[in-house]
């Protein structure tokens, strides 16, 4: 996606003359020497890593008595030894995809070794503390390899974990599942951290909105709805300063926080149904995405779509609840359009004003000294 | 020189790693099968669900008598705190060789012969119990796990009365299924490692 932009700003500006084509060409091998997206090799290693991995996993749990419990037993200790070796040997020799492959089918092993003894000894009821082991051997494997791959394993068995847990607890306010889900969230960001893999973030951050979601549903409290729709929006806020918001961590917690104050707002919109309440949840809700338009809209296209999400989601419910009429909800968008435009006209104002000045500081051949980040 | 050192950090990472697995699956095996062939034997009568665990395939549900605890059974003092409690379940053959409950209690039982006592797994919702009470307990052996769609002949034996299992108690309390009998014919002999 950046590529494309990039080669579109290049040839832009080497047509301009602003610089040279070799130098175009340069900067693009550049980018591309440098990348850091997967590739499709890659991609593809690991997906038949994941089919591989479900492929041992369920044939743990065809129990098919045709091979004898002990060649089961030996057999699935020998993947694990030969899926670890293989992945330490591939690494050594730069084989990163495979490396990274072999692990995955290493750990999925490992789980379905784990299956077959409690399946072998008719275990019932152990099923959290299956995970636990399992959780902790895959984050040790994301540790020891610095694992990228492995940290999305780990990710993926935290979102296991806390459903279990929360389902065999019966969604009971107890230490084990109030506490669960932050903890995992936390290991699942340091892994994010040590391992370098910043998508795996994404699953922290759902794990966290879920748990948020779970707390509302305990306490029914509509000032919890308010902070979150309040916090979430601080909180992202915080994410655009410009020191903070030069690291893609920080940006997609951000995108979170967003998400956080989005799940505030539908609950709020639940609590009040209707009336001036409806009204002032709305105008929230389109503030809310204004705001964050104003201030990250321009550079993140997934911001972009949670906003607009949030936007058009209040706009579609609105227009299904109706604040008292269709007449008194046509007039509250008629008022609401008239102070968005005012807005925009406002926003392009200062856009033109800060590009002029942008434009005599380049002109002066002085460096303005913005950070490459709008403020 | 650094290629080798660089591979031999990797490999030993990879060692440790697959030696702690095989351990933690060899603990496991070998913590049931100590329970097999040291623990102290009791029969039971199951009662009258064709479920499917995603990981370990399709099992049937076995239900105990012993497996509802009536609150007059239970001495000593009651736990006012719900978290982490286990009841302690003295258990003793009848005549027809059947094992059922005799007392239980949340603190220690103290060995009798004759008798064996299982440990509960936690209860999970723990209220201080009433007269008249019966407390479901559960003790890891509620789960036959099966071959693939074979579990509607045991799950028709066991609706009948028929199924009968004989569990292994460790000096801990803890229970390990043995053998799954069938109108008293064992099915699905195995050997216990």
């Amino acid at each position: 996606m950046y590529r494309a932009r990039l080669k579109k700003d290049l040839e832009r500006w080497a047509e301009m003359g602003l610089i040279s084509q070799q130098a175009s060409d340069a900067m693009l091998e550049d980018h591309d020497s440098r990348s850091t997206t997967p590739a499709i090799g890659g991609v593809l290693l690991m997906l038949s890593a994941v089919l591989l991995s479900a492929a041992i996993l369920l044939l743990v749990a065809a129990n098919w008595q045709a091979i004898p419990r002990l060649v089961k037993v030996s057999g699935i200790i020998l993947l694990i030894w030969i899926f670890h070796g293989g992945a330490a040997f591939s690494l050594a020799y730069g084989r990163k995809a495979t490396g990274q492959a072999l692990l995955v089918l290493g750990a999925a092993s490992f789980g379905a070794a784990m299956s077959l003894v409690g399946q072998l000894y008719h275990l019932s009821g152990d099923l959290l503390d299956l995970l636990y082991v399992w959780i902790g051997m895959a984050t040790l494997s994301a540790l020891i390899f610095r694992s990228g791959a492995m940290a999305g394993f780990v990710g993926l068995l935290a979102l296991g974990l806390a459903g279990a847990t929360i389902d065999q607890f019966n969604f009971a306010w107890v230490a084990e599942t109030v506490w669960t889900p932050p903890l995992l969230a936390l290991l699942i960001a340091f892994l994010s951290w040590f391992t370098g893999n910043v998508r795996v973030q994404n699953l922290a951050g759902l794990l966290l909105l879920g748990w948020l979601a779970w707390i509302y549903g305990e306490v029914m409290r509509t000032d919890l709805a308010v902070a979150y729709a309040v916090g979430g929006l601080v909180l992202f806020a915080l994410t655009v300063l410009p020191g903070l918001a030069r690291h893609a961590v920080v940006r997609l917690a951000g995108l979170h926080a967003l998400l956080l104050s989005g799940l505030g707002l539908v609950i709020l919109n639940s609590i009040y149904d209707k009336g001036l309440p409806l009204a002032f949840v709305a105008i929230g809700a389109v503030a809310v995405a204004i705001v964050a338009l104003v201030l990250r809209g321009r550079e993140d296209g997934q911001l972009r779509s949670v906003a607009y999400l949030i936007f058009g989601g209040e706009i579609l419910y609105l227009s299904f609840a109706t604040i008292d009429s269709l007449l008194g909800t046509s007039g509250f968008f008629l008022i609401s359009g008239v102070i968005v435009a005012l807005l925009a006209l406002g926003a392009s104002q200062v856009e033109k004003r800060l590009q002029a000045r942008k434009g005599r500081a380049v002109g002066a051949g002085i460096d303005a000294g913005w950070g490459g980040e709008r403020p | 020189m650094m290629q080798g050192n660089h591979l031999f950090r990797l490999l030993s990472g990879a060692v440790l790693l697959a030696a702690l697995q095989t351990a933690v699956i060899g603990y496991q095996i070998g913590e049931r099968a100590h329970i097999l062939r040291e623990g102290r034997e009791i029969l039971l009568r199951t009662e009258a669900v064709d479920p499917r665990d995603l990981l370990r395939g399709d099992y049937v549900v076995l239900s105990y008598p012993i497996s509802r605890i009536p609150e007059e059974k239970i001495i000593g003092p009651r736990p006012t705190d719900g978290h982490d409690v286990r009841l302690h379940v003295r258990v003793a053959p009848e005549p027809d060789g059947f094992a059922v409950v005799a007392e239980a209690s949340f603190a220690d039982l103290p060995e009798k012969p004759g008798t064996v006592v299982l440990t509960s797994e936690p209860l999970l919702s723990y209220a201080l119990p009433e007269q008249g009470d019966i407390i479901p307990v559960h003790y890891g052996i509620e789960r036959f796990y099966v071959p693939e769609g074979q579990g509607k002949e045991i799950e028709a034996a066991r609706n009948q009365g028929a199924v009968t299992v004989a569990v292994r108690v460790s000096s801990c309390g803890k229970a390990q299924i043995r053998q799954l009998f069938v109108g008293g014919t064992p099915v699905y002999r195995e050997p216990d490692f």
